[in-house]
């Protein structure tokens, strides 16, 4: 599994850390791994220490999730990018639109 | 499809109860052949029966039983050589052929399953046997016959699909075509995964000459990224043969996006807008990682245009930022954008090309061609055979002025030399006296309207008043010309009237830049200023005229003196006065030089 998520203890964190590419191939894995998205979680953190490389689809998922966060007063940050995903976010201008951790 | 939905366990279930199949029994010995057909017919199989070989295959073409029971030995052809001479007649389906046999030795069955047959039942024959053979041959020829149609209405639909996609595919270029990327200046490079490319890639002139380039690479690839595109093209090339500018275009096109795309797909876009002189690109990018601007020998590069905004698609009209970055060019510099398909493109070893890679290609000199050759040759040897996962675009341009293709005017000149631009100071009654006098030669519309500062800020007149003089005179040969004229007119009284810029701006390094970053930031501050323009059309065969009167809140200038210095103009501003004398009947500046009068005799 290239996605594992977990829910911290208060109930009021969800982590989803994604291993490897993240790309098109992971969309219903990374769509599972939060949906559906309920109180009281309060944040999303997409941890992506391991993550290698994002491509524009990846960048596409990350908008649905803060959509659905909003829906619900949630907030998503985007823990631990290496450079080089800096960089792509970077790119898209998204470190404007995501909390960077 | 129905036959989708049938599981190999409705199958056999079905196979069971319709045991109803047509056999036929191939045996010389007539008591055989008796015993057998009794035992079939009653349990509700209709029979046929031959007694060799030869009549065995005559009789299968004449009634193409569903299986055949088959002896071995038989006089003339024996039971081998009319199983082969059966299955060589089965095309595309399952006859089982089973024999009939006394025989036990391994080496005979061999024969029989090499001369194509598919089972044996022993002699004597045993009715629950038999029976039990014959329904588990009637469910394999069901699988058989189910999975041969599922294959067809499966070959049948890729075969359908392919067609509409390829008809999708000639609609679709026609509406996302490439405009005037096949100039000698233009080199292109698209290289798309599908059918259907994610990544579009368009160019097309403005009224006045300007070159608009816009390259944009959609989330995914394929028919789901490329649906995009349509309306995308639709807006620029609309929105370009107008004559807006590139930041009125990205935010339409983001407004667009925006309302028809889902959540999660976007464009990532970078669009550019060359001027007519090749000393000005404009330019706004998006999302795309390459947007670089070398020197002509390619041996540096001068500008590097990140991006600063967010693709387009995402956010809401009221967050977007349409503001684009000013660069000015010598006039023969090379620009070059590609999509992360390229920057992204993978070695054998499962590294990326990267942008360093890009960056040292664009500039190591011209060895190689130009940098677009070098660039394709680096990524051919760096990808060598490794799969491409991307739609990948290139486009290098090389900038040069662009030929404003105007209608020939020097005939014109020479019919009428007595056309003459006059500079004479006129006061305001005389200039009241002229309006008259053309008033009563009737004019067939007119219309005056008066902007505020409060609007020129957020919109650009020009176009709009451009497709309304168009559309109303109803000459769309004379657009170009039309266009010229009244954005140079308008521009002048907007820039220099209300706004106070110096064009000498222009005249130092980076100039352009900083008049363009002064003018936006006059726009935003001035509080008080408008423009007023008066426009006439006056319709006579073959001499339809229009009167254009612009007068602006500003402190005009001494168009006597102006007049000397463009005479002997060799700088970059300017050019605009003498481009419209070239293109009116007349022209003449009123007042204190903020008022001015120009005559536009149609071709």
């Amino acid at each position: 599994m290239a996605i594992k998520s977990s829910v911290s203890e208060d109930q009021l964190t969800l982590t989803i850390f994604v291993e490897g590419n993240f790309d098109f191939n992971l969309h219903k894995e990374f769509r599972d791994a939060y949906a559906p998205l309920k109180q009281p979680v309060t944040k999303c953190v997409v941890d992506m220490s391991g993550t290698e490389y994002m491509d524009s689809s990846a960048l596409g998922m990350l908008l649905i999730l803060r959509d659905q966060a909003e829906l619900i007063g949630a907030t998503v940050v985007l823990a631990n990018c290496t450079e080089e995903i800096k960089g792509i976010l970077a790119i898209a201008n998204f470190d404007d639109m995501f909390e960077m951790a | 499809m129905d036959s989708y939905d049938i599981s190999p366990q409705d199958i056999l279930k079905e196979s069971v109860e319709t045991t109803n199949v047509s056999i036929l029994i191939v045996d010389d010995d007539s008591t055989n052949r008796f015993v057998l057909q009794t035992m079939l017919q009653k349990a509700g199989h209709t029979v046929y029966a031959a007694d060799d070989g030869y009549e065995a295959v005559e009789t299968y073409k004449a009634e193409q039983p569903d299986m055949v029971l088959m002896d071995v030995m038989m006089p003339g052809m024996d039971g081998y050589e009319a199983t082969k001479a059966i299955k060589s007649l089965v095309v595309d389906d399952y006859v089982p052929v089973i024999f009939l046999t006394a025989l036990s030795d391994e080496q005979a069955l061999a024969k029989c399953i090499d001369s194509g047959g598919d089972d044996f039942l022993s002699k004597p024959y045993k009715k629950d046997l038999l029976n039990a053979k014959l329904q588990a041959h009637i469910r394999l020829k069901h699988l058989y016959t189910t999975a041969k149609k599922q294959r067809d209405a499966l070959q049948e639909h890729n075969e359908r699909e392919f067609n509409e996609q390829l008809l999708a595919q000639q609609v679709y270029r026609r509406m996302v075509h490439a405009g005037c990327l096949d100039q000698p200046n233009i080199k292109t490079m698209m290289s798309s995964l599908a059918l259907f490319n994610g990544d579009v890639l368009f160019g097309a002139q403005t009224p006045s000459g300007m070159l608009h380039i816009m390259l944009g690479d959609f989330t995914g690839h394929g028919l789901s990224a490329a649906i995009g595109a349509v309306p995308l093209a639709n807006v620029f090339y609309t929105m370009t043969s107008k004559g807006f500018g590139i930041s009125d275009i990205v935010s339409e096109m983001n407004r667009k996006l925006k309302a028809l795309l889902p959540v999660g797909t976007f464009c990532a876009a970078c669009i550019y807008e060359l001027d007519q002189i090749g000393s000005t690109l404009r330019i706004w990018n998006g999302g795309i990682p390459g947007a670089y601007v070398c020197n002509s020998d390619n041996s540096q590069i001068i500008h590097i245009a990140e991006s600063k905004h967010m693709p387009l698609g995402i956010l809401s009209d009221n967050k977007f930022d349409s503001a684009s970055e000013v660069i000015d060019l010598s006039g023969d510099e090379l620009i070059y954008l590609c999509t992360d398909g390229i920057t992204e493109a993978r070695s054998p070893s499962g590294e990326m090309f990267g942008n360093r890679r890009l960056e040292g290609v664009l500039s190591r000199g011209q060895n190689h061609g130009s940098g677009f050759e070098a660039l394709r040759e680096a990524l051919k040897d760096y990808c060598q055979d490794s799969e491409q996962e991307d739609d990948m675009t290139l486009i290098e341009v090389k900038v040069t002025s662009q030929d404003i293709e105007l209608a020939p005017k020097n005939d014109q000149e020479q019919a009428h030399p007595e056309k003459n631009v006059q500079d004479a100071v006129a006061n305001a009654g005389l200039s009241e006296e002229l309006d008259e006098e053309k008033n009563t030669d009737g004019h067939d519309w007119g219309m005056s309207i008066t902007i505020d500062i409060s609007t020129l800020r957020n919109v650009d007149p020009i176009p709009l008043l451009n497709q309304l003089v168009v559309d109303l005179s109803c000459n769309a040969k004379n657009k170009q010309e039309i266009f010229l004229v009244l954005s140079e007119l308008i521009t002048n009284s907007i820039d220099h009237g209300i706004l106070e810029l110096d064009s000498k701006i222009k005249h130092q390094s980076e100039g352009v830049a900083i008049y363009y970053g002064e003018r936006q930031r006059q726009l935003e501050q001035m509080q008080e200023g408008w423009v007023y323009i008066d426009m006439k059309h006056q319709r006579q065969p073959g001499k339809d005229r229009l009167h254009i009167h612009i007068k602006d809140s500003g402190q005009g200038f001494d168009f006597k003196q102006k007049r000397k210095e463009l005479e002997t103009n060799s700088n970059p501003d300017g050019r605009g006065i003498p481009l419209v004398e070239q293109l009116c009947e007349s022209i003449e500046y009123l007042g204190k030089g903020n008022e001015v009068r120009a005559t536009y005799l149609f071709g």
